[in-house]
């Protein structure tokens, strides 16, 4: 990165919503609190001075309050997250929320681009290590909002996985994709009466009365999230 | 180390590692910081003792290496996340699989670092975690939201109260009719409803629709 030697450790950042009406004017406090290691090059109080803002100064860091950028407009925020991380790859960008409950939105921003996703703090020294820790290549995210990604990937019924034969999973995955007996027949080679047969056992050793039940099952035990794991490769 | 009590506003350290060149040359930098903003209370270079010295020095943060022998470091994230869930873990590892990663977190870890991170990087990391953030490489991000958006949540979480009703009906594998009657609707209505819904979650079928709810989490636990 071509930049003058003096300024090599401090994080140039962009801050937008925050000197608007509905902004928290954080950017005193927070030079204040970076003793140095953070200079605010440009502020935006918009989605169009947002992107004219990030593409004159390229910040390292782009501090994004979604409330204040777009007020009740949540997916006007997103879509700048989206646009800005467009305009400059190099740009990290660190969204604050003003409550931690909508896991969506968060999600929404991380899927657009966006490195971080936290609630505002009180007090804008809090904000110095995210900020830092962003700029240099993590991502940060409030911990409930973790907690709820990591959660979705934990299956709840795992042991009914490791008691069927790759055979009968197989099933169970055509099973809950809704395919009719004369279609399981024609992908396992079988007759239709033996693909009957098969489908039986198997919700008899699901414990499950019918095949709806079989897949919701399936979902919940997480075998539908197995299918994309190259173990699994259907290649 | 002698073990002097550290104020409060020091974010106290203990590191499990059992690589001790990299375990010493951590806590030398962050013993050195020149703001003095961490100190590190003691080191150890065995999984099993991991506990043990949270018990004993009851740090903030434990940096914990996933790559050590038995037990391993995902034992001890898990051992020291159910005695003191209040202690941050960091979980820290040289190979960058994000499955390891996703593994460590799911064991209780509250966030993860790669061993390549830069050295004088990693202090605003700490700090973040310390106060109560999660700090991830951006890859282990991007594999959960694909999970994440495999996994129906947000298909479901678009649903109404009625909606969310309808599916747990239509998963429990009700038949039109009986859903009309729960519903207090004619089955016309009924039939039109769950199709409206298969079209909403974006599904074919009424069994699709059961997998999306059962993926979701929309479910009970199996009755075992």
């Amino acid at each position: 990165m071509p930049r003058g030697e003096v300024e090599l450790d401090t994080v140039r950042l962009v801050m937008i919503g925050d000197s608007g009406p509905a902004g928290h004017g954080l950017q005193a406090d927070l030079e204040a609190a970076s003793g140095g290691s953070v200079a605010v090059v440009g502020c935006a109080d918009d989605s169009r001075s947002a992107v004219e803002a990030v593409r004159r100064h390229r910040p390292d860091v782009v501090l994004l309050d979604l409330g204040a950028t777009a007020p009740g407009r949540p997916a006007a925020g997103v879509a700048a997250v989206r646009e800005l991380s467009r305009l400059s790859p190099a740009t990290r960008i660190l969204v604050l929320a003003d409550a931690d409950g909508e896991a969506d939105l968060a999600v929404a921003a991380l899927t657009a681009g966006a490195h971080g996703f936290l609630v505002r703090p009180e007090a804008a020294g809090d904000l110095m290590a995210p900020i830092l820790a962003v700029a240099s290549g993590h991502s940060v995210l409030h911990r409930e909002l973790l907690s709820a990604l990591v959660g979705s990937a934990v299956p709840r019924d795992r042991e009914l996985l490791d008691v069927l034969t790759p055979q009968y999973k197989d099933l169970w995955r055509m099973v809950a994709d809704g395919l009719e007996t004369t279609q399981i027949a024609e992908r396992l080679y079988v007759s239709e009466r033996t693909a009957k047969r098969m489908v039986a056992f198997l919700l008899r050793r699901l414990q499950v009365a019918n095949r709806i039940q079989a897949a919701a099952l399936a979902g919940r035990a997480g075998l539908l999230d197995e299918v994309r794991m190259p173990a699994e490769g259907s290649a | 180390m002698t073990d002097t009590p550290a104020g409060d506003d020091v974010l106290t350290v203990v590191l499990v590692d059992d690589h001790q060149l990299f375990s010493r040359g951590l806590e030398l930098l962050l013993n050195t910081d020149p703001e003095s903003r961490v100190r590190v209370l003691a080191r150890t270079e065995d999984a099993d003792r991991a506990l043990e010295l949270v018990r004993h020095h009851r740090p903030r943060v434990a940096i914990i290496d996933l790559v050590m022998p038995p037990p391993g470091g995902l034992a001890a994230v898990q051992a020291v996340k159910r005695h003191y869930p209040e202690v941050r873990v960091l979980a820290l590892s040289g190979n960058d699989e994000v499955a390891s990663a996703v593994e460590a977190l799911r064991m209780g870890a509250d966030g993860f670092l790669l061993k390549s991170s830069e050295p004088d990087e990693l202090i605003p990391p700490l700090i973040a975690l310390a106060s109560g953030l999660s700090v991830v490489p951006p890859p282990v991000i991007s594999a959960l939201l694909e999970t994440w958006a495999r996994s129906g949540h947000r298909v479901v979480s678009d649903l109404d109260g009625e909606e969310l009703e309808l599916l747990r009906l239509i998963a429990a594998g009700l038949e039109s009719s009986e859903i009309a009657e729960r519903l207090h609707v004619s089955e016309r209505t009924a039939k039109r409803l769950v199709a409206g819904l298969l079209r909403r979650i974006g599904v074919s079928n009424r069994v699709q629709a059961a997998a999306v709810a059962g993926r979701s989490g929309l479910l009970a636990p199996v009755e075992s």
